[in-house]
């Protein structure tokens, strides 16, 4: 009448049996080939990885009516009375059930007494963690030092629930998740034994729905099993959980990477529509994300992936595309979204605002938003410049667009006397006038004559390729002298060319000096630096006859 | 018979008739599905299923399919009325939010008794979420290695709410959302609602602002997201008798004082149902409003076109969402998402709808000042 579920059926009896536990099991069989076995252990991990199934083969190595051995008979009363929890000197606890003191003070009564036909008395306390604080402190003194035939076995799922004072009295041994190959073999094994026909990616799949609990994974395949009617697919197991195809997960994350909202609502309703489990969907979507993450960070690594058999090429586009500040925001964006839903209604309607937000997200890395900072500092304080150096008289009416350009200027490399020719075609260095004075300089060395009509000149940027040079309107003698002579024309624009190199195009007009004959704070300025080129000059010579030295290059 | 009560739940009824016929029946499943679509009947109806005398002759003699509940025979009728010696109903005890771990040793202590009358003994436990913490670690153990015969059916909204420790120990059965065809035949009893003349008769303006029938069962269809309960509740008077009215805030919400909508609310949402039931009414407002902007959200971004809520309104959303960005649309129904949770942490619920109605109406002018500002 009873059907006994894959998980029951399949518990591990004997060591080699257990699955994934390498380390453990080695130590406890080494224990009892060495006769070293303590007389109490905890064994602490996730659900469904073999802590009562260990427990009970401890208890069987120790009891089995062919003597101690680290791998029991299975055949003898003893064994099987283990197996099936009816053993008269096995007591398995229910923690949980039993949780009080005054379970704990029977239990102590009873521990004197000897086993009634096996050497040991083995206490298997399942779902320690659940004893009151009152139980756990009776059994302290019992622990430490209980009567030679008496063993303790924990088993808790949340070891840091257990007192310190029990913790320090056990050997600990700490199970892990079990890996999804080894999962995916015991289920191959189950299958071959029950002439159940799956296919192997639809026990990938439920290894990974699993989450590494093999007792959830074998849940899982009896159900498909009792269910289904010839082969255990994929789609029988997503089927069966409300998930989406890993398409449709990857679709809308495509969605979100060409930041195509309409698209991704329409994914996430259809998903909806077809009866899908949303906070499957969700966790599907966050686990890909994750994966997705995972990639950008450390490069594609199969072992690393929560889905290893995801496409790889697909992934590593994805993640190429999303920067690892979106996909954080992503991850915990849908994170919260389950968090909050209180019923159907909430879900879809959260659903669909995230899925709105994630299509609109595009965060830049925090290095790039530094150095775009940084960027505009720069600019801002090349306007600062600009306005401060290049006259307040020029810029007072307010000409934005100078200002615009300059700040487009800055994207050049400074200044340098040599700008690369190739690279920058025609940019400008930020500091006009710094190249004027380079160009009054070279003009004062090759053609005193020109640069007597240019000295209380300046230049202007007018456009891309045009540059101003203007005259005081007190002297427009010169500006005629130089629009009508084409070949002074031709000096100043070498010259230009020279210093900036490329050759502007050069165009002339008038500025109004404040008061005429008076020079203007810019033109003091370019007077003082090249009339100061000589006395400059001069000083370092004073220097070097001062102390005696010379000028090193 | 009477998986037929169950309706919609083909996956469910198809999936547990296929395990009995093949005697591969578990001993522990999880129901779990949205609210209200029928996972407490259904743990009812395959109880009876098991437990029905009739089930193996009927089969064979063209009756009703094999494995299900005939309805006349003396355990069917049993457990229907509740009486069933072997069939124990868990859930919160009254005047308890939760399920104690005294209700769960007391599960306990009867699941190592023999059955009474069946071959089995079925403990359904309704609501397994709601169990304490205690108690359902309590039950881990009976729930892994039950004595034989023991059958365990746990219901519950999401997987998620309860502990992977229990999961673990459990088949998993989905259920699923009714569809709105279904709902709409559950609550008219079949009967269609057309638009009615009256409201054809309006102007467009008019009729825009105004719900007519059709339009209202079909939001509250549409809203209760295929759980008949909330369905029903959709259709109360105290909240069908203000949505015209309710609905015209909405288009006013720039010009009308936040402070008196604040106070409207509260009037439809009267003392007099107490606390619980005042907060659930301010929810079903709120959940309206959350909709209507959900909406406007949606024609934003990707125009009209199915799913939306207030379909018949699409002509109006054109104007109204001109001057909201998707953005502020986004932190709209956030703030909308938080109101609601606020009714949920014990808020001043004149303050929490004061501070929503403030912030909705400032949104408004916001986007409107802005506009202005750059033309």
């Amino acid at each position: 009448m009873t059907y006994t579920v894959f998980a029951r059926k399949y518990r591990p009896q004997t060591f080699e049996e257990v699955v994934g536990q390498e380390a453990t099991v080695t130590t406890l069989r080494n224990a009892i080939a060495q006769g070293r076995v303590a007389h109490a252990y905890l064994f602490a991990g996730p659900r469904g990885v073999g802590k009562t199934s260990i427990a009970r083969i401890l208890a069987k190595c120790l009891n089995c009516q062919q003597g101690t051995t680290d791998s029991p008979c299975d055949k003898c009363d003893s064994c099987r009375c283990i197996s099936e929890g009816r053993d008269l000197d096995v007591i398995e606890i229910d923690g949980a059930s039993n949780r009080g003191i005054d379970e704990v003070r029977t239990l102590r009564e009873n521990i004197k007494y000897l086993p009634s036909r096996s050497r040991h008395k083995v206490y298997i306390i399942d779902e320690a963690h659940m004893l009151t604080k009152e139980a756990f402190n009776a059994l302290l003194k019992t622990l430490e030092e209980p009567p030679p035939h008496v063993k303790f076995f924990f088993a808790t799922t949340a070891p840091n629930k257990l007192p310190e004072t029990i913790l320090s009295r056990c050997q600990r041994f700490d199970f892990k998740n079990i890996s999804l190959e080894d999962i995916v073999n015991r289920l191959q094994q189950i299958t071959k034994k029950e002439g159940i026909k799956a296919d192997e990616e639809a026990l990938r799949a439920i290894a990974r729905y699993a989450r590494g609990g093999l007792r959830d994974s074998q849940s899982l395949l009896d159900q498909l099993w009792a269910f289904s009617e010839g082969t255990v697919t994929v789609a029988d197991v997503q089927g069966l959980l409300g998930a989406v195809p890993e398409e449709g997960v990857s679709a809308l994350v495509e969605r979100f990477i060409q930041k195509d909202a309409p698209g991704a609502l329409k994914i996430v309703n259809e998903t909806l529509k077809e009866g899908k489990d949303w906070a499957t969907f969700i966790d599907q979507t966050l686990w890909y994300l994750r994966d997705l993450l995972v990639v950008s960070t450390c490069g594609y690594d199969q072992g690393l992936l929560e889905n290893p058999w995801r496409e790889a090429q697909l992934l590593k586009t994805q993640s190429q595309a999303l920067s690892q500040e979106t996909l954080m925001a992503m991850i915990q964006t849908l994170t919260e979204v389950k968090r909050k839903a209180r019923d159907d209604f909430q879900q879809k309607v959260f659903l669909e605002m995230a899925v709105v937000k994630l299509a609109m997200m595009d965060f830049r890395p925090l290095s790039e938003v530094l150095s775009r900072l940084e960027e505009l500092e720069k600019r801002a304080s090349a306007i600062g410049y600009l306005q401060s150096a290049a006259g307040n008289q020029e810029t007072k009416g307010g000409n934005p667009k100078a200002i615009r350009m300059a700040t487009e200027v800055t994207n050049s490399p400074s200044a340098g006397e040599t700008p690369a020719r190739e690279k920058i075609q025609y940019s400008l260095p930020k500091d006009i006038g710094g190249v004027w004075t380079q160009v009054l300089e070279r003009l004062h060395r090759e053609k005193p004559s020109t640069w007597s009509y240019l000295k209380e000149g300046r230049l202007r940027q007018d456009g891309e390729q045009e540059l101003v040079l203007e005259f005081p309107n007190d002297k427009p003698f010169r500006k005629k002298y130089l629009e009508t002579n084409d070949q002074e024309r031709a000096v100043v624009e070498e010259c230009l060319a020279g210093v900036l190199g490329w050759r502007p195009r050069l165009k002339f007009a008038l500025y109004e000096r404040a008061a005429p004959g008076e020079a203007t704070p810019k033109d003091a300025l370019v007077e003082k630096k090249v009339v100061g080129a000589t006395p400059d000059k001069g000083l370092a010579e004073k220097a070097v006859d001062l102390f005696n030295g010379q000028i090193q290059k | 018979m009477s998986f037929r009560r169950v309706i919609s739940q083909t996956h469910a009824v198809s999936y547990f008739q296929g395990v009995i016929s093949r005697g591969r029946l578990g001993h522990a499943y999880v129901l779990y599905g949205p609210e209200g679509v029928g996972k407490a009947l259904f743990a009812r109806e395959l109880t009876k299923a098991l437990f029905c005398q009739t089930k193996g002759e009927a089969s064979t003699s063209g009756g009703p399919p094999a494995n299900d509940a005939c309805d006349v025979c003396n355990p069917c009728r049993k457990v229907d009325s509740g009486m069933h010696p072997d069939l124990h109903w868990v859930a919160p005890l009254e005047g308890k939010r939760s399920i104690g771990i005294e209700q769960i040793k007391e599960l306990e202590d009867r699941a190592y008794l023999k059955p009474l009358e069946a071959n089995r003994r079925v403990f359904v436990l309704e609501d397994a979420d709601k169990m304490t913490e205690e108690a359902s670690n309590c039950l881990l153990k009976t729930l892994e290695e039950p004595p034989p015969g023991t059958l365990f059916l746990l219901t519950t909204t999401s997987t998620h709410s309860l502990r992977r420790t229990i999961l673990s120990r459990c088949q998993m059965v989905r259920f699923q959302s009714l569809p709105t065809e279904v709902v709409r035949g559950l609550i008219d009893g079949g009967r269609p609602e057309g638009p009615s003349t009256a409201d054809s008769a309006h102007p467009p303006e008019v009729r825009l602002r105004r719900m007519s029938g059709a339009n209202l069962a079909d939001l509250s269809l549409q809203l209760s997201c295929g759980s008949l309960g909330r369905a029903t509740k959709l259709r109360e008077e105290r909240v069908t008798s203000h949505i015209d009215r309710f609905l015209e805030i909405l288009y006013e919400l720039k010009s009308v004082d936040s402070f008196s909508i604040t106070q409207e609310l509260m009037e439809w949402c009267p003392d007099t149902t107490g606390l619980e039931g005042r907060r659930s009414l301010l929810r079903t407002w709120l959940d309206l409003l959350l909709a209507y902007y959900r909406d406007m959200l949606l024609y934003k971004v990707r125009g009209g076109g199915p799913g939306l809520f207030y379909g018949g309104f699409v002509p109006s959303f054109e104007t109204r969402t001109r001057d909201l960005s998707v953005d502020t649309l986004l932190q709209i129904l956030e703030d909308i998402a938080n109101a609601t949770e606020g009714l949920y942490s014990n808020a001043n619920l004149n303050l929490l709808l004061d501070n929503l109605f403030l912030r909705l109406a400032s949104y408004g002018k916001l986007t409107g000042n802005r506009r202005r500002g750059f033309c």
